[in-house]
């Protein structure tokens, strides 16, 4: 017997798989080959088109070479050719999970930029809506992540309960993807009746069912082996990455946008950050789930402050932001998403940078990646939740 | 610390390696010598504890060439800056220290900076191959001189805002069809064909109109290209139909009621037509017109040569006003074409769309 455990350099996890745990690991004295591999552009573990080229030496991951840009749109460049309003739309797409909490950025910065004042009960349907949206995000990467480490059951649960999450937007915005609900200086309308009584209802239905989430894979012992002390990101590395959302709020830090640089209405409402405490796909994972619970919170204080009056201020039929540049920030569901505007005065944006999540935390893959096992790679790709259109744009 | 207190501490701190500091919205914008750009960023990580990198990216500012702005952010205290620079070398061979050293995430935003702007990171590990475009990929996609692909095959047909403030692609219905008729029907032989006629006819009325008035007619938006400016008899009549109060909804929600049959459409068919087999409109087209009805006059030569992908001239100006001109002309016209009923936003984008709804099918 050549090696008592399998990864003799990772850090041991209380109550992780590791601790006074004794794996024999034979066969270690054997010769290996390097190896390298190409996972994807297609592959149904990358979650969209992410290729990885891999070197690989024997089981251990030598070096991951993320190739992004499979699915560059050049998003930048056709903001350039399109007034705000019709950015906004653009601004839907490119992160197709987060909708909403996208346009919010772009709409954001323009009002900024031209100080117009947004209607109070706009600003908190937009709160409502970004959670709902964050809700529905997290949804599908709780399923899916569930579904990549084998456990197929609770993508059933999560799209079921997308479902009923879609429609309530779909009625009020029309979409059930690319919601294009925001507009600058507000919303596209009001609230249809009965929007707040059902939201009411689900976010009920909603507290019942991810607690059932959480039974059914946060205890169990094969999901917990597979993600614990996997891919640790420490404090440092995620800060020089400009790693954000779950992915940082698992190694401790609190930095969310909602509470550090609020906008609409967060300022007006506790938004609750869970953190982990060691950085690993269990940590993200468990982030994820908690931020739901706090996305439904943050819902029920809305549907308890909502006010009435009108939702849209009246715009001229152009929209020009002024001369200047502004940056935005908005907290995304896969993180901290942002907007540098610049404007030439003219009612297309002269330049407009988007910053998003994804990218940043992709970057931060290559590090994860190293010196973990091959069959660690599904487990801390998935759980560092991007859109692959949210990195290419 | 407010903005401006930081401001100050930048200037006392980095003195003279400071070119300014300006505080808008409520952020602060420090520009530094380029020489010195990641010095002022290793500053901002040790000095004021700004260890969360956020971003990089290039700004296209005209004959002066490209600047370059990160943007760091410290969590504790919660405050961030953007840094700018200004890259040297101008608009051929733009360059600036990397700040990889400092911040290990400005990798790949210096990689995805260099593949749309073409902006070198002195001592950056590795800028090619190219982050997000394919490898053989020709051109600086985010410059201004960079058309948009489909700007360059198809002019754009429509309306050119949804707002309404040019008129030129709302044509005056009544503007009667200058006797063409009758030749080109018979080479066309279609219905599709006559609408094509029908329109072009119009647009060369309307240029007519155009060139006499083109002296009065300045328009006030800059970049437009002297010439696009809408005669302004057109322009009164146009803006009667559109000139409701929903400030909201864009003209292009209420069919213009002074076009026949919805003009985007009628317009769609002209172009393509007019793209397709202009030699049928070809006799009587004067020179120069066939290229797209509404369009504004733009040089031939150097049409072609910004079609090339060209790079621009020495000073990049032609560059960018062209494609001013040319982007800003068309930018909203597509939409308006297959207007979103439901708002005026709610207009489509046109290349990316369809691709990436569908990979958002895939991935649900």
């Amino acid at each position: 017997m050549s090696e008592t455990l399998a990864r003799p350099d990772a850090p041991v996890i209380p109550g992780g798989p590791q601790e006074g745990m004794l794996v024999e690991f034979r066969g270690a004295e054997l010769d290996t080959t390097s190896m390298n591999l190409n996972v994807g552009p297609a592959h149904p573990a990358t979650h969209g088109v992410l290729r990885l080229v891999i070197d690989l030496d024997g089981e251990v991951i030598k070096k991951a070479q993320p190739v992004i840009g499979y699915m560059h749109r050049g998003f930048e460049k056709l903001a350039e050719a399109r007034d705000y309003r019709q950015t906004l739309a653009l601004v839907n797409r490119h992160d197709w999970l987060s909708a909403f909490c996208n346009e919010l950025g772009v709409a954001i910065a323009v009002e900024r930029m031209m100080e117009l004042e947004v209607p109070e009960r706009a600003q908190w349907i937009r709160v409502m809506m970004a959670e709902w949206n964050r809700i529905l995000n997290h949804l599908l990467l709780l399923g899916s992540y569930a579904l990549e480490l084998g456990a197929l059951t609770p993508m059933f649960y999560t799209v079921r309960e997308r479902e009923d999450i879609q429609n309530i937007m779909e009625s009020a915005t029309g979409g059930r993807l690319h919601f294009s609900y925001t507009r600058v200086g507000g919303l596209k309308e009001d609230l249809p009746r009965g929007f707040l009584q059902a939201s009411a209802d689900m976010c009920t239905t909603m507290k019942a069912r991810i607690e059932q989430y959480e039974t059914l894979l946060m205890g169990n012992e094969i999901f917990q082996a597979r993600t614990k002390g996997v891919g640790v990101l420490p404090q440092e590395v995620a800060l020089d990455y400009g790693v954000t959302g779950c992915a940082l709020h698992a190694t401790g830090i609190t930095e969310d946008v909602r509470v550090s640089d609020p906008y609409c209405a967060y300022d007006k409402v506790d938004v609750h950050v869970p953190t982990g405490t060691n950085g690993d796909s269990y940590d993200r994972f468990s982030c994820l789930i908690e931020r739901m619970k706090a996305s439904v919170n943050i819902i029920e204080q809305v549907l308890d402050n909502i006010p009435a009056g009108p939702v849209n201020v009246k715009l001229p039929k152009i929209v020009k932001a002024p001369e200047g540049a502004i940056h935005v920030r908005t907290e995304n569901p896969l993180g901290q998403g942002g907007y540098y505007l610049v404007s030439d005065g003219q009612k297309t944006p002269w330049r407009m940078k988007m910053r998003t999540p994804s990218f940043s935390n992709v970057q931060a893959i290559p590090y994860l990646l190293e010196g973990q096992l091959m069959a660690d790679m599904i487990a801390i790709l998935g759980s560092v939740f991007f859109v692959v259109g949210d990195v290419d744009r | 610390m407010t903005p401006d207190a930081l401001a100050e501490h930048f200037r006392t701190e980095l003195g003279e390696r400071v070119l300014a500091a300006d505080v808008a919205y409520d952020q602060l914008t420090v520009t530094v010598d380029p020489e010195h750009f990641a010095q002022a960023a290793l500053f901002c990580k040790q000095n004021l504890g700004m260890t969360f990198f956020d971003f990089l990216a290039g700004v296209d500012e005209r004959e002066e060439g490209f600047s370059v702005v990160a943007r760091v952010y410290n969590h504790v205290t919660r405050q961030g800056v953007l840094l700018r620079a200004m890259a040297a070398g101008g608009r051929e061979a733009p360059r600036i220290p990397t700040l990889t050293e400092v911040y290990r995430g400005a990798n790949w935003h210096e990689r995805e900076t260099y593949d749309m702007f073409g902006i070198v990171f002195e001592g950056h590990p590795g800028l090619l191959p190219r982050i997000l475009t394919v490898e053989n990929f020709e051109g600086w996609p985010l410059r201004k001189e960079f058309l948009l692909t489909s700007r360059e095959v198809k002019p754009w047909p429509g309306a050119k805002e949804p707002g309404g403030d040019d008129e030129e692609a709302k044509p005056a219905a009544s503007t009667p069809a200058p006797g063409q008729d009758p030749a080109d029907r018979a080479a066309a032989a279609k219905e599709k064909a006559e609408r094509a006629k029908k329109k072009a006819a119009e647009a060369r009325a309307r240029k007519a109109a155009e060139k006499a008035a083109a002296q009065g007619a300045e328009n006030p938006a800059g970049s437009e290209a002297p010439g696009s400016g809408p005669a302004p008899e057109d322009k009164a009549a146009a803006q009667a139909p559109a000139d409701d109060d929903s400030a909201q909804a864009p003209a292009d929600d209420a069919p213009d009621p002074g076009t026949p049959e919805g003009a985007a459409e009628i317009a769609d068919t002209a172009i393509a037509k007019d793209a397709a087999a202009g030699s049928t409109v070809g006799p009587e087209a004067t020179p120069g017109e066939q290229a797209g009805s509404g369009e504004p006059d733009i040089d031939p030569a150097e049409e072609a040569h910004l079609a090339q992908g060209g790079s621009p001239e020495p000073g990049g100006t032609p560059g960018v006003e062209a494609e001013g001109t040319h982007d800003l002309e068309s930018s909203s016209a597509r939409p308006s074409v297959e207007g979103d009923p439901a708002g005026g936003s709610g207009s489509d984008a046109d290349e990316g769309t369809d691709s990436d709804t569908d990979a958002g099918d895939d991935d649900e």
